[in-house]
């Protein structure tokens, strides 16, 4: 078979819709990912014991062979913030060590043809007009090189592509047309919170998800299983596996090469970038060549692999000759507070996030800070009976029995997700460590600013306000970014920008001055939409780059 | 050697059977051990109920066969001892481990969830004849609580006693169920 015109490295969000909008291009495609292929049916979202199995996704990604970056001890614990301290309701809890310091930071992510669509709630936020213009609108972080209004229409492209249901009355976005289908209605535990929230004055507004009410070809509806995290085996939620490549393959211009490592990038001496390098899943090299290459291996890998392509004539790494690639990492400042009410509310059912309320996101107030922030709950946060009694009751024996048939289907998790603003001392870079091929691991360094910590106490304040609001009998327990950092949305770190030394890539996801090397993941996020999901917005973005990369290659520009 | 499920399960039920129901004198005589270190950390009842489940659950031991549940709680008592700093609060939660227990025998289930439990202690069968680590004694109840209710809240038996109908045929929003 003869070379595609193009490689995209990376299955997941972006590199599936840059793949789309390609070969709607005529462009024809090999898409190069390490993970393999996931057939929905065989998803054990219904096995008996399903909460005691590991979830396909997980599975693969807990392998220490696909290992890819490393982390040091995070920094020590700021004890003025102690309120924010993570703890467990087990027995098995222990207080806070003196001196303790943050957690290493864990990725969270799922490898395969999908990527981390696999396991996503499917959020399918638009990012708000101010989120484009932080440095204008805020006075921090910086603006995007592109306006909301740019974006807007390959957004609506994405949502009905995926299947977004979702109410487009939201005063905290910018006014919109009809979703492609209608919001799910909100489930029983939902519904008390949002009586919880108006009497706060806020308002609990259907969460926009890429998850169909009623059936599509080839996929079902939603039957509300709330099993989202460990794949959806009927094809209801979005994850590009089902929802964006079957489209793209019936083409006839996409490949999908599963078990395939990316490496580094192969370039020529005056520096254009002609192709991949990589290893099989037997540990052979291979090389895949082609007159352009999109890199949507999420905003870890993707720097890693430009980083590890150092030589000839990117002597730092390709697109780092102004020591940018890598810098701006953004992690998700989360806050989950467990939360048990007097009546059973059925939360193992239901959309897992069903509303967000977005009060949060106005400018900032006194006592507020410039960050976005948005709340929720997270119904599915222990799951079934099994997660509950483990997790959410603590001890042994009667006591524990009698609490939890309280607590089951009384308890779920409130959610707090504030932003984190961009800093170029955050950052991937290369590290000591070697994964199975030899190449570098990335490394993570990243610490929270006192910004950082007073949007997580915020938002920790605010959904104690809700809790006492909605009636909440008991809260058990609190998980939190400020000692565990579980980061499942990583951005920024091939930032978008006009000016090279400021920025990686250019405003259509280009790299500056190599136009055949387009990013097409996080990476090129400038902020991190106030909070809100960055899955619709980096595939808007993804399309948008596919669709001008394939103009330059028309006009014999790549 | 691996012993068969139904010695396992039986050996276990019949321990805690034993201390549930008060305990035969004579059987308890056989499985108690002196200490054999110079600072008890157990009750000597805690140390009669460890034997129980060391036998069931370890019935091979460091090339000991099944007769080797005093020889386990031996080297269980010196490991919690070197766990510095922890052995205190370890005592502890084995002393409350003990008078929860009685309730706990109550969740084990009758005979069509007994297959789960078997498989469940193979798994213990598998982890406890690999060499101890220091922090061994904390895992041990750890992962005794966790099996104990994940074996258990995992059958339909569990599912009844929280009202829950199971993972499929699940319809709408509310937990409501269509068939």
């Amino acid at each position: 078979m003869s070379d595609p015109d193009v490689l995209v490295v990376g299955a997941g969000a972006g590199g599936a819709l840059a793949a789309w909008g390609l070969v709607q291009q005529g462009v024809r495609v090999t898409l190069l990912e390490t993970g393999p292929r996931f057939e929905p049916a065989r998803y054990e979202t219904y096995a008996q014991d399903f909460e005691v199995r590991a979830s396909p996704f997980a599975r693969f990604e807990s392998d220490p062979a696909q290992r890819s970056y490393e982390s040091g001890e995070g920094e020590p614990l700021d004890p003025a913030f102690a309120e924010l301290t993570s703890r467990t309701p087990t027995l098995y809890a222990r207080p806070p060590r003196p001196g303790a310091r943050r957690e290493p930071f864990l990725w969270s992510r799922a490898l395969g043809v999908g990527g981390s669509t696999l396991h996503y709630q499917a959020e399918a936020h638009r990012f708000p007009a101010h989120a484009f213009r932080m440095r204008t609108e805020r006075g921090v972080a910086a603006d995007w090189p592109l306006a909301y209004e740019e974006l807007a229409p390959f957004y609506e492209r994405v949502e009905k592509l995926l299947g977004v249901a979702g109410d487009a009355r939201n005063p905290w976005k910018p006014p919109r047309g009809p979703y492609p289908y209608p919001a799910h209605p909100l489930s029983r535990a939902s519904r008390r919170l949002a009586e919880g929230a108006r009497k706060l004055g806020w308002e609990a507004l259907p969460n926009p998800v890429a998850i169909l009410p009623r059936a599509a070809p080839g996929r079902a509806p939603c039957h509300y299983c709330n099993g989202c995290v460990r794949g959806c085996p009927v094809g209801a939620k979005g994850s590009v596996d089902v929802a964006v490549l079957p489209e793209a393959e019936r083409t006839g211009r996409l490949q999908i090469v599963t078990g395939f490592h990316a490496s580094r990038l192969e370039h020529a001496k005056d520096g254009r970038i002609t192709g991949v390098i990589g290893f099989d899943a037997e540990g052979r090299e291979q090389r895949h060549r082609a007159r352009a290459v999109v890199l949507a291996a999420g905003a870890i890998e993707t720097p890693r692999i430009l980083l590890n392509s150092a030589g000839g004539a990117h002597a730092k790494g390709v697109g780092n000759a102004n020591d940018q690639v890598g810098r701006h990492l953004m992690e998700t400042l989360y806050v989950l507070r467990y939360a048990s009410f007097d009546a059973r509310l059925e939360t193992w059912a239901g959309i897992p996030l069903d509303f967000r309320i977005w009060n949060g996101n106005g400018a900032a107030g006194p006592g507020e800070v410039p960050h976005g922030i948005v709340l929720g709950a997270l119904a599915s946060v222990f799951e079934g009976p099994v997660g509950t009694a483990l997790e959410g009751v603590p001890g042994l024996g009667r006591a524990h029995r009698e609490q939890l048939a309280r607590r089951f289907g009384a308890t779920l998790a409130l959610l707090g997700v504030a932003e984190q603003l961009p800093r170029s001392e955050n950052r991937v870079v290369l590290g000591q460590g070697r994964d199975r091929f030899g190449a570098p691991l990335a490394r993570v360094e990243t610490r929270l600013d006192a910004g950082d910590l007073a949007a997580l106490r915020l938002a920790w304040r605010r959904l104690g306000q809700l809790a006492e609001a909605a009636g909440v009998a008991a809260e058990t327990g609190q998980v939190t970014a400020y000692d565990q950092p579980n980061a499942s949305h990583v951005a920024g770190t091939c930032r978008m920008g006009d000016d090279p030394e400021q920025s990686v890539v250019d405003r259509v996801g280009a790299l500056h001055g190599r136009p055949e090397l387009v990013v097409a993941d996080a990476s090129v996020l400038v902020t991190e939409g106030a909070g809100d999901s960055p899955s619709l917005t980096l595939q808007a973005l993804a399309l948008r780059a596919a669709e001008a990369l394939a103009a330059r290659a028309r006009r014999g520009e790549v | 050697m691996r012993l068969g499920r139904r010695r396992l399960l039986g050996s276990l039920l019949y321990g805690l059977a034993a201390l549930v129901g008060g305990a035969p004198a004579r059987w308890l005589a056989a499985h108690a051990e002196p200490l054999v270190t110079p600072r008890p950390l157990f009750s000597p009842g805690s140390r009669r109920l460890l034997a129980v489940f060391a036998d069931a659950i370890v019935p091979e031991w460091n090339g000991h066969p099944s007769g080797g549940a005093g020889d386990f709680a031996a080297r269980f008592e010196a490991l919690a001892a070197e766990t510095a700093g922890r052995s205190d609060s370890y005592g502890r939660f084995f002393e409350r481990f003990v008078r929860a227990v009685d309730a706990e025998v109550t969740l084990l289930p009758g005979p069509p969830d007994r297959a789960a439990l078997a498989a469940l202690f193979e798994r213990w069968h598998r982890e406890f004849r690999t060499e101890p680590k220091p922090s061994f004694g904390a895992q041990f109840f750890e992962m005794l609580r966790r099996d104990v209710m994940r074996t258990y809240y995992a059958t339909p038996a569990g599912w009844r006693s929280v009202d829950y109908h199971g993972p499929a045929h699940r319809a709408t929003p509310d937990g409501g169920h269509h068939a």
